[in-house]
């Protein structure tokens, strides 16, 4: 086929979030990620569900994770607290 | 020494290979899980002078936690500055990734998208899941990945790209499907006649 695809919102709002996620973010490239999160709602939009779905996956692995840690220890997170001296 | 503290001591050294091995699979090298390990020690130690410890295995093992957590937050931070050389071995890569694939029972008790989420992490190729996982649960950089895997870092970042695009989907099935396509038009001399 002869054309070629020009990169869709979503290309360029997850090469943002690759590059955020990077920590490794010049100032120039984050004046122009501002101008483009300004450009257009769209872009706002899903930029913002990149940064919700790193939030949540991040946060379910941290449940899992405790959850294997317990499952580990063979016994519930009530289990877990120390109670202070009498 | 009180009798308490002599049973702590006791207890967490039977503990302390299985704590150090935990650790290391957390934070990925030896020293860190050391270091790691000391401090949680120190932390029961001081909880044990006024206070009664119900389980002191169970407490290590929070403690531990909790200071490996801001350990890797702490990387996450200082991303670019903080730069091992990984000996990062195949089987520790496979076993990251099969350690923190969630079970059933665990998937079922998460939101629905999120659910989703981890149903797609499972259906991800190779490099883009191990650059996830590597990412965001062992929070090494870009730059150690690369090492891991033996390519440039812009081929992490493109499978980083690869990996969150697909957890997007999960959480909006009908967005930006459709891309915009240009064509060239073909030279007039070999267009074709449909008849």
């Amino acid at each position: 086929m002869t054309g070629w695809t020009l990169p869709t919102i979503d290309d360029e709002a997850a090469a943002w979030a690759a590059k955020l996620l990077s920590g490794d973010i010049s100032e120039v490239e984050r004046q122009k990620l501002n101008v483009w999160l300004a450009a257009d709602a769209r872009h706002r939009q899903a930029y913002a569900e990149y940064a919700d779905i790193i939030a949540h996956t991040d946060q379910a692995w941290t449940m899992i994770a405790e959850k294997t840690l317990e499952r580990d220890l063979g016994q519930s997170a009530s289990r877990l607290i120390w109670f202070p001296a009498r | 020494m009180s009798l308490q503290q002599n049973i702590i001591a006791q207890e967490l050294s039977n503990n302390e290979e299985f704590i150090v091995n935990w650790l290391k699979k957390f934070l990925g090298d030896n020293e860190t899980a050391m270091d790691v390990k000391q401090s949680a020690f120190l932390h029961v130690w001081e909880f044990s002078k006024h206070s009664k410890i119900n389980n002191p295995k169970a407490l290590m093992f929070k403690i531990a936690r909790n200071l490996a957590y801001n350990e890797i937050r702490r990387r996450k931070r200082f991303d670019a500055s903080f730069v091992t050389t990984s000996d990062y071995s195949e089987y520790e890569i496979e076993h990251a990734t099969y350690s923190t694939t969630p079970s059933p029972e665990q998937i079922t008790s998460l939101r629905d998208d999120i659910q989703r989420v981890f149903e797609e992490i499972d259906t991800l190729p190779e490099r883009p899941k191990q650059t996830l996982i590597m990412h965001r649960i062992h929070g090494k950089s870009y730059k150690e990945i690369a090492q891991i895997l033996s390519v440039s870092e812009s081929s992490v970042e493109k499978y980083m790209i690869e990996a969150l695009k697909r957890l997007r989907k999960c959480l909006t099935p009908d967005q930006d499907q459709e891309a915009t396509i240009v064509y060239f038009q073909p030279a007039p001399g070999r267009q074709r006649k449909v008849s």
